[in-house]
């Protein structure tokens, strides 16, 4: 992947966030059947998948520079976007080793870690930066282990200490949300921060969910993906923020609506973490507009087939209620009803040329 | 099943497996727990009045307020060790305040008890401002920190000891409303 090493982008107004045809191709399109509905479709995360973002530890692409500059920006305007409790300082050198050992192995372009005994010395040339420190002393660097990894990464981040048989948020460091809240959620359980979600619970999802991340093991991290729809190139859909961007749900038209509505995915990873026992929870945000959406012919039918025969309580829930016929509107007319092949790969090698470029 | 993160409210029940029991409620007129006889617990109780004196040398022990008696019980639960068992009965900002001085003081989910609030008033965190907002009865609340009108979500913070509160734009409330109207 190649990634650009200035952050010309904007996630907030005014909105500047373009896709090359190659990130077009890796997106991890959530849809593998003609209908949605939750289920747990947990599979191991192994470094292979049906499309490219899936295929490493921590994905990394052409918007990492962006994307940790707009992280850096919420955290200085809100610090609250980062919270870990004082029991999980084990977990957080756990996090600093899984993410600086996996990125620098599979990205040894852009990242580097050289260790000798306790003393680590990384590079991040990405992001420029150089640090020497002592692994397991929090002194040695400048900011809290978890704080300063997590700050090199793009998506989310939430720590979990494991007792009681249950899961518990117990640290994060969270600013690119689909409308929910580290500083609201810390400390609860794994059935409590899942609460405002409808149906899953009466489906027995989440007492599932739960049973199989109570079992994960270490060095067998597993995989899902999770999706929501957003207007406009915004990380920071945060209900701390709600009063800022929720108005843009009322701004969608039949004429802006391949440029201002965005696919929102989140590839969701939970690792088990040697020392602390802990889980790692990492929600990789990916958003993709209609318009590159339609590009990919597979994608632009399945997705109008969803969203048409979306259940009214999730559509609620997800906030897609001011908008979602619009988008099915617009779609319509690109879906001959086909049969699609199950699963996410797109059907072709290259995006084509569907609709005229964006004025 | 537990689907909300509501606290778990249930009618107190004196726990046989406890060594020591402590009742606290926010008024007298809040019962006492079933099994009362075969244990008898300590019991402390609001009553709102400045020259109350927090004797202990007899049975009922009187507070004056119950910021007086959360401060008075995390003493006592940082010196308490295995066997206590604790109960709380009141309105629900008095149980979400207890639920987080037992939190903090590190008592598991079964050494607590909580009577199903007697008061409907729910304390509401701003999650713009983080102003905690108390007594609130209805579904909607101006915020005192920002002047936001929140509407009260049915997520509880333990932590936080409040439901959250979220502003909705007027753009959005009335594009809803036109849509609500078109069907």
């Amino acid at each position: 992947m190649t990634v650009q090493t200035s952050a010309r982008e904007s996630y907030r107004p005014p909105y500047q966030v373009t896709n090359s045809a190659e990130t077009i191709m890796r997106f991890p399109f959530p849809f593998p059947e003609d209908i949605y509905m939750y289920s747990m479709n947990v599979e191991p995360h192994i470094r292979s998948g049906p499309v490219a973002a899936m295929r490493n530890t921590f994905d990394i692409d052409e918007h990492y520079v962006a994307e940790c500059a707009e992280k850096a920006r919420i955290l200085q305007e809100d610090p609250k976007r980062c919270i870990v409790l004082p029991h999980m300082r084990e977990a957080e050198w756990d996090f600093v080793e899984l993410a600086m050992t996996t990125l620098s192995d599979q990205y040894p372009q852009h990242f580097s870690l050289r260790r000798e005994g306790l003393d680590w010395h990384w590079v991040n040339r990405l992001l420029g930066y150089e640090q020497s420190f002592v692994f397991g002393d929090a002194g040695t660097l400048p900011l809290p282990p978890f704080e300063y990894m997590a700050r090199q990464m793009q998506g989310d981040f939430t720590l979990h200490d494991q007792r009681e048989d249950d899961l518990w948020m117990d640290g994060g460091m969270v600013t690119a949300q689909a409308d929910w809240s580290l500083k609201f959620d810390l400390g609860m359980s794994f059935r409590q921060w899942h609460a405002p979600v409808p149906k899953a619970a009466e489906m027995g999802v989440f007492d599932r969910g739960l049973r199989f991340l109570l079992m994960l093991q270490h060095e067998k991290p597993v995989r899902r993906l999770n999706w929501t729809m957003t207007i406009n190139p915004r990380l920071d859909t945060s209900p701390e923020n709600f009063m800022v961007w929720g108005a843009d749900r009322a701004s969608v038209t039949p004429e802006n609506v391949a440029d201002k509505v965005h696919l929102r995915v989140e590839l969701q990873t939970l690792y088990r973490l040697p020392r602390s026992n802990a889980i790692l929870f990492s929600i990789r945000c990916y958003l993709m507009p209609v318009r590159d959406i339609m590009r990919v012919g597979k994608w632009r039918k399945r997705l109008h087939r969803v969203l048409r025969d979306l259940d009214p309580a999730l559509s609620s829930y997800k906030g897609l209620d001011l908008y979602r016929q619009t988008v099915v509107d617009f779609l319509a007319p690109y879906d001959d009803g086909a049969p699609l092949s199950n699963g996410i790969q797109p059907d072709a090698e290259q995006p084509e040329n569907v609709l005229a470029p964006a004025a | 099943m537990i689907v909300s993160s509501q606290l778990p409210f249930a009618p107190l029940v004196l726990d046989a497996s406890g060594v020591r029991h402590l009742y606290v409620r926010d008024e007298a007129a809040c019962p006492l727990p079933e099994g009362c006889g075969a244990a008898t617990p300590e019991v402390w109780t609001v009553v709102s009045d400045a020259t109350a004196m927090a004797d202990t040398g007899e049975g009922e022990v009187l507070l004056r307020s119950a910021t007086a008696l959360l401060e008075r019980l995390a003493g006592r639960l940082a010196r308490e060790r295995v066997g206590l068992r604790l109960y709380a009965a009141g309105g629900a900002s008095f149980l979400a305040r207890v639920a987080i001085v037992a939190d903090a003081a590190g008592l598991g989910t079964g050494e607590v008890q909580f009577a199903p609030p007697r008061d409907v008033a729910r304390r509401v965190v701003c999650v713009h401002c983080d102003t905690l907002n108390e007594g609130v009865a209805a579904d909607t609340v101006r915020c005192l920190g920002c002047g936001t009108t929140l509407f009260v979500r049915e997520h509880y913070s333990r932590g936080l000891g409040a439901y959250m509160g979220v502003g909705e734009p007027e753009i959005l409330l009335q594009a809803m409303e036109a849509a609500a109207r078109h069907g």
